[in-house]
This record gives structure tokens, C-alpha cells and sequence, in this order.
């Protein structure tokens, strides 16, 4: 079979027929890759082969898009696998981060406190039951919570005592400024060491990270999907891999936002910032936790060590 | 009006059929036409990448037709006698499906943390719907899909569509609320069994079921142009399969525990090497155990498939192979963030179509050619309108 293009009329000379088109009634399919040229025409039927290749240069396509052209020189293909990582590695760390602190900027308080009190009933529900803790030391507690969510500039923040069965020794901030802290918590630091936990908890409140943290991880998983989505089943899963262990980096992020937080909460109300180091000290003695090894990329948390260290820098020089 | 570069020599891979001989006319030989993928990994490298990047910059408005466009690529690769697959979905509507899917997971997820209950209700609405989805989406896929310039189509009932995903939407409606019933607390601090382990004794008995009247739905419902296709499995044989593989790995797990209780002096000291071991093992048990439940489902219920009167479908996934397909594809793109993604996708298209094959008695052409010609009306029309595509 030939092809041939004269006059701007397509001559296909086969074995036993003879087709004349001309150039401009036919539809040449968008290429992708090195695919068979195929060539629409005009009642509905279809050319495909080999040879049709030779008019590819002479028959512009419809519609060639910029994605084929991208695909088709090498040089730009290098440079989008040398952007690829670039682009990804800023959407996670300042993209997304900060659309969702636009979004949560924007987000009615209201709301926010709506989500809060369910999720306290979730908690109720779940993990966690009514306090056994001594009125005296509640007493104390709360004074010192007062007193420090005064300085915060927080009145709507509030403290709630549980007894934290299934969590063990725990704090959580959650969104519209409630606070959480566990009757195991509570027991094994002394009062100043809370009041240093809940200078960390009212930085997250301060940051509002748990509606930060919400979006953050949704938009992380929509994407990765995706992007990576495409390997079904197992693959699939295996590609989430990347996506995990980048929400936990968020989590640890807002982990040190929150210490920092703390920090000068401390100072501003006349205490030490030592004090948030002691108290994740005493935690860690009583609870094993993840460690400086390699696994601390699976923690949520920063390592403890760094932790305090941050602490220590974080006590102002003797005047 | 067909140009054939690629034909392959075919041959007669049976002796002529059984049944029937007619002195007068020769009996047809069956010949076996095996499918290829012509594809290659640099080639569909360069299209996945560019396609990412467009993705990302666009922030997820280009997945559309990044979509479209490495599928095409991978259909146009896909040859069988003589003739290569297309596809041509319309991104737009792709997009216009992805944007509804996203404002109602977005809605269901500001209820559940506002309003629970109307979260469950909504989750109740949408289970309803459900399978109307499934069905239009199939639909889509098929009219996007052609072959030697016909295109497929497809055509369901709810029913069918109901049996195919019920459990899966019902599920998840019956842990939620389970809780509430006054059997105990919730899940996790007492009567676990009951308010867990029934509704999921539930699920795993169903899932086989499941499955079956998924493939039968999919298979059965689609017709090349005026010629349909029907699957012919027996939901009894899919119970039987899934119990081949349940019994598999539960091997597979009791010869895990075996060795982690020879081996648990040494993880004592290091936990974190416990940790990582452990989830190494689930893993490889998943995959594995997946892959081996994918070859033999797919080889059931394609190879129970006819289309039309003369042609079967023939497909022989080994299940050995296929784990470790995936185990490899499975560390190669956790260990590359991703990149190695178009090279397992290449990978896994290559070996699966290379089991697959269409048994002909006698000329294909001659089986297929008497279809009526479709030019595009009710395809077009049916993915302008109705389009709804929701796999990522």
C-alpha cells in the first residue's frame, strides 16, 4: 500500500482500491507518544498505519497540544523530572501549609467551636471517662490555667479533667480552644510541670493546629493521589508511603510551633522555659516513646532530646 | 478501511470442534489470538512526568487530562488481531465528575465533624445512589473505549449494580451505628466482638459475592457494537476461589507467627527493628495474598467470558508471578517517592496482557463484522451528559 500527498489530496494506492481525500476534509488524531498515526475521515471511518507516518510532518495534527509537545523533547522532558521534585517539595512544605492557614484564618470561630464540643463528645465516648482527680489539685491547676491563658490573650480557652483509660498520661488541645488534660498526666508532674504542658496545648490553640492539621492532610492525600495514583491496588498503597511519612513532618512541625509557643508563654508569665523541658522529660520516663533513631520519622512528635534542647536555648541570657 | 503493519502469524492453537460436522462445509479451526502490549517505559515515563508536573502546577485541575492522555497511551499499545485499542473521553466531563465528588466528600465531611447524625444520614442518601454511579460510570468508560474505530458500550441494571457494591456501602453504615445499640460501650472499650466482628464476619462472607456479580456486572453488560459479551461464572466457583486464598494465607500468617516466636529474643532488646519487621511482614502476607486472590478471580471470571457467539476470552495470571509483580512494583515506588510509578504501570500492563488471549472459532473478522455501525451519537451524547468517572 502507498501513501502520497499531492496537491493537497491523499492518495492511497492499495492492492485493490484507491482512496483520494483531500488534505483538507480529513481529521488527524492529536499524537501521543510513538502510537500509530490515525487519521479521522470524513464518514466516520478511520485510517491507522505504519505508513501514514510519512504524512505526519506534512499533516499537522488538530489540537497539538502543549503537553505533547513538552513529552516530545527530551531536553524539556529533563527539566520537568528536574522540576517535578521541586515543584512537589515547595507545595508541601509552603503551599499547602499555607492555604491551609488562609482557610483556617478565614474559618467562622463559631464553627470551630461547634467541631470542638463534638469532638469532645467523641472523646467522652471513646477514650476517655469522668475525672477522679482530688478537687485540691484541680483547684491549683485551674488558677495556674487562668492566670496563663490571661497573659495568652485567650479567655474563650477552657480545661477540661478526664481520666485518660485507654490514653495514658496526655494533653490535647482541641479546635475552639478546649483543652484536654488526663488524671494520669496530672499525677506524675508536679504543678508547674502541667502548667508548662498547658503553655504547649494553648500554643496550639494560639496556632489553631487541629484545623490546620485537618486540611493540611486532606489536601496532601488528594494530591498524592493524584499524582501517584495510578499503579491501582497495591502500588497505590505503596505510594500513600511518602504521603504518611509528610504528614507526620507537618504534625512534628506544628509539635515545635507549639513548644515555641509555650516557651515565651512561660517567660511572659515569669516562669521558665526549663520547666516544658522537665515535664517531657518525666513523661518519657514514665512512657517509653519513639526515640532518636530512625523511627522518629514515623513519630509525630519531635525527638524529646531536641526538645529539651530547644528548651534550654530558649532561656534568656543572665542580664 | 484497516492497514495491518502489526498482524502476527496466527495459529491454530486446537483441534477443529467438537459437534456438528458438516460434510459440506470444513469445520472452523479455532485460532487462539493472543493480546500484546507494544508499550515502553521511556516512552510512558516521558508522558507521566510531564503529565505530574501539569498536575501539581495546576493543582490538581490538569489530572483530568493527564488521565485521559496516559490512557490513551496505554490503550493504543494494547493490540490484538491485527488491531490496536483508543480512547476518547472527554476530560471535561472527567473533571466535571472529580469536582462533584469532591464538594460531596467535603460536604460529608463537614457534617461528621458538625453534625454526625446527618453525616450518617447523608452516608445513607449516597449508598442509595450508588450504584445508579457504578452504572453511568461504567457506561462512560465504555463508550470512551473503541476498537478498530467501534466503540463498546454498556448497559446495566440497578439491581445487579446493588449486589456488585451493597455490602462495601452498607458496611461501614452498620459500624457507625452499631455502637449506639446497647450492647456495650463501643468497639474499643468492651464488646469488640460483637459490635466489630459481626458486622465483618458479615462483610468477608459477602465479599465473594460481591465480587462475583461485580466482574458478571462489568463483563456481561458491555457489547462491541451490536455484539454482546457474557460472563458465564458461577458465584459458587468465586466462594471456592476466595477459599483457596483465605486458606493460603492463613498459612502464610500462622508460618509468619511461627517465625516470630522463634525469633523474639532478638526483638526484645530492639523495638523499633520489632516494629518495622512486623509491618514488613503484614505487607508481603497482603500482597501476596492479594495478588494471588486478583489472578484467580480474573482468570475465572474472563476465562468463563464469551463475545457473541464464536470468540472466548483466555486468561492464564499466574499467581506467583503477579506477587511478585506487585512486591516489587510495591517497594520500587516507595522507595523512589513515586517515580518508579510509570515504570510498575508499564510493568503490570505488559504481563497482563500477555495472558490474556481471544479464542476465535473460525475468522475473526467474519464473527465481529456483522455489527451495526455506531457513529458516535449515543456515545458522545452519553459521556457529555452523564458522564461520571470517580477512579483517580
Amino acid at each position: 500500500m502507498s501513501v502520497d500527498l499531492r496537491d493537497d489530496v491523499i492518495h492511497l494506492v492499495g492492492t485493490d482500491v484507491t482512496i483520494s481525500i483531500p488534505a483538507r476534509a480529513v481529521r488527524v488524531r492529536p499524537r501521543l507518544g510513538q502510537t500509530a498515526l490515525r487519521i479521522e475521515l470524513p464518514d466516520g471511518g478511520l485510517l491507522v498505519g505504519g505508513e501514514l507516518s510519512a504524512l505526519a510532518d506534512q499533516l499537522p495534527p488538530a489540537g497539538e497540544g502543549l503537553a505533547h509537545r513538552l513529552e516530545s523533547h527530551p531536553g524539556l522532558v529533563l527539566i520537568a523530572f528536574a522540576l517535578l521534585p521541586v515543584v512537589a517539595w515547595l507545595g508541601y512544605r509552603q503551599t499547602i501549609p499555607w492555604i491551609a492557614r488562609v482557610a483556617v484564618y478565614r474559618f467562622p470561630p463559631a464553627i470551630e467551636a461547634g467541631i470542638g464540643r463534638e469532638a469532645l463528645g467523641v472523646l467522652d465516648q471513646q477514650l476517655v471517662g469522668p475525672t477522679s482527680l482530688d478537687a485540691n489539685r484541680r483547684a491549683g491547676v485551674s488558677a495556674a490555667f487562668g492566670e496563663l491563658s490571661g497573659h495568652a490573650g485567650l479567655p474563650d480557652a477552657a480545661l477540661m479533667y478526664r481520666d485518660g483509660t485507654a490514653v495514658g498520661a496526655n494533653a490535647f488541645a482541641l479546635p475552639g480552644g478546649i483543652l484536654v488534660v488526663t488524671d494520669q498526666l496530672v499525677s506524675q508532674l508536679t504543678d508547674e510541670q502541667v502548667v508548662a504542658v498547658i503553655a504547649h496545648e494553648l500554643g496550639h490553640v494560639a496556632h489553631r493546629h487541629a484545623l490546620r492539621a485537618l486540611f493540611q492532610g486532606s489536601l496532601l492525600v488528594l494530591l498524592a493521589n493524584m499524582v501517584l495514583g495510578d499503579a491501582g491496588g497495591v502500588t497505590m498503597m505503596a505510594s500513600q508511603v511518602p504521603a504518611l511519612l509528610a504528614q507526620m513532618r507537618y504534625s512534628r512541625d506544628h509539635e515545635r510551633e507549639a513548644d515555641a509557643y509555650a516557651f515565651e508563654l512561660l517567660r511572659r508569665s515569669g516562669r521558665s522555659p526549663l520547666l516544658l523541658g522537665d515535664a517531657l522529660a518525666a513523661l518519657e520516663r514514665a512512657d517509653g516513646g519513639m526515640g532518636s533513631g530512625p523511627l522518629r520519622y514515623l513519630s509525630t512528635h519531635p525527638a524529646t532530646d531536641d526538645r529539651m534542647q530547644a528548651a534550654r536555648d530558649a532561656v534568656p541570657p543572665p542580664e | 478501511m484497516r492497514d495491518d503493519p502489526e498482524r502476527l502469524p496466527t495459529m491454530p492453537a486446537a483441534p477443529p470442534w467438537e459437534g456438528g460436522t458438516d460434510s459440506e462445509a470444513p469445520v472452523p479451526a479455532t485460532q487462539r489470538h493472543p493480546f500484546r502490549f507494544t508499550g515502553s517505559t521511556p516512552e510512558f515515563f516521558r508522558i507521566w512526568i510531564v503529565s505530574a508536573l501539569l498536575t501539581l502546577v495546576t493543582f490538581g485541575a490538569y489530572s483530568a487530562w493527564a488521565k485521559v492522555r496516559k490512557r490513551r497511551y496505554l490503550y493504543a499499545h494494547t493490540w490484538v488481531a491485527g488491531a490496536n485499542f483508543d480512547y476518547h473521553a472527554n476530560p471535561k466531563a472527567i473533571l466535571r465528575s472529580r469536582l462533584i465528588a469532591l464538594v460531596g466528600l467535603g460536604a460529608y465531611s463537614g457534617l461528621g465533624l458538625l453534625a454526625p447524625w446527618a453525616a450518617i444520614a447523608l452516608l445513607a442518601v449516597v449508598a442509595l445512589l450508588v450504584p445508579w454511579i457504578v452504572l453511568r460510570a461504567l457506561a462512560f468508560g465504555a463508550a470512551s473505549s473503541s476498537y478498530r474505530n467501534l466503540r463498546f458500550r454498556f448497559r446495566g441494571r440497578y439491581r445487579d449494580a446493588a449486589r456488585a457494591i451493597g455490602p462495601l456501602a452498607v458496611w461501614p453504615l452498620v459500624v457507625v451505628l452499631l455502637p449506639d445499640v446497647p450492647t456495650g460501650k463501643t468497639p474499643l472499650t468492651s464488646g469488640p466482638w460483637i459490635s466489630l466482628f459481626a458486622p465483618t464476619a458479615l462483610f468477608v462472607a459477602a465479599y465473594p459475592y460481591m465480587v462475583a456479580w461485580r466482574w458478571r456486572l462489568r463483563l456481561s453488560g458491555t457489547a462491541y457494537g451490536s455484539v454482546p459479551l457474557a460472563c458465564e461464572a458461577r458465584t459458587r466457583a468465586f466462594y471456592r476461589t476466595y477459599l483457596v486464598v483465605g486458606v493460603g494465607t492463613l498459612a502464610m500468617f500462622l508460618f509468619a507467627l511461627l517465625l516470630a516466636t522463634l525469633l523474639a529474643p532478638l526483638f526484645i532488646a530492639n523495638r523499633g527493628a520489632a516494629v518495622a519487621t512486623f509491618l514488613a511482614v503484614v505487607g508481603v502476607v497482603a500482597v501476596v495474598a492479594n495478588a494471588s486472590a486478583r489472578a484467580r478471580v480474573s482468570n475465572l471470571a474472563l476465562g468463563a467470558t464469551r463475545i457473541g457467539e464464536g470468540v472466548r476470552v483466555v486468561s492464564d495470571l499466574a499467581p506467583g508471578k503477579l506477587a511478585g509483580l506487585y512486591l516489587v512494583n510495591a517497594v520500587a515506588v516507595a522507595c523512589s517517592l513515586g517515580l518508579l510509578v510509570p515504570w510498575a504501570v508499564v510493568r503490570t500492563a505488559r504481563y497482563r496482557t500477555s495472558t490474556l488471549a481471544l479464542d476465535a472459532a473460525g475468522d475473526l473478522d467474519g464473527l465481529l463484522g456483522d455489527v451495526v455501525r455506531d457513529i458516535g451519537a449515543t456515545g458522545e451524547e452519553l459521556a457529555e451528559l452523564f458522564a461520571f468517572d470517580f477512579s483517580l
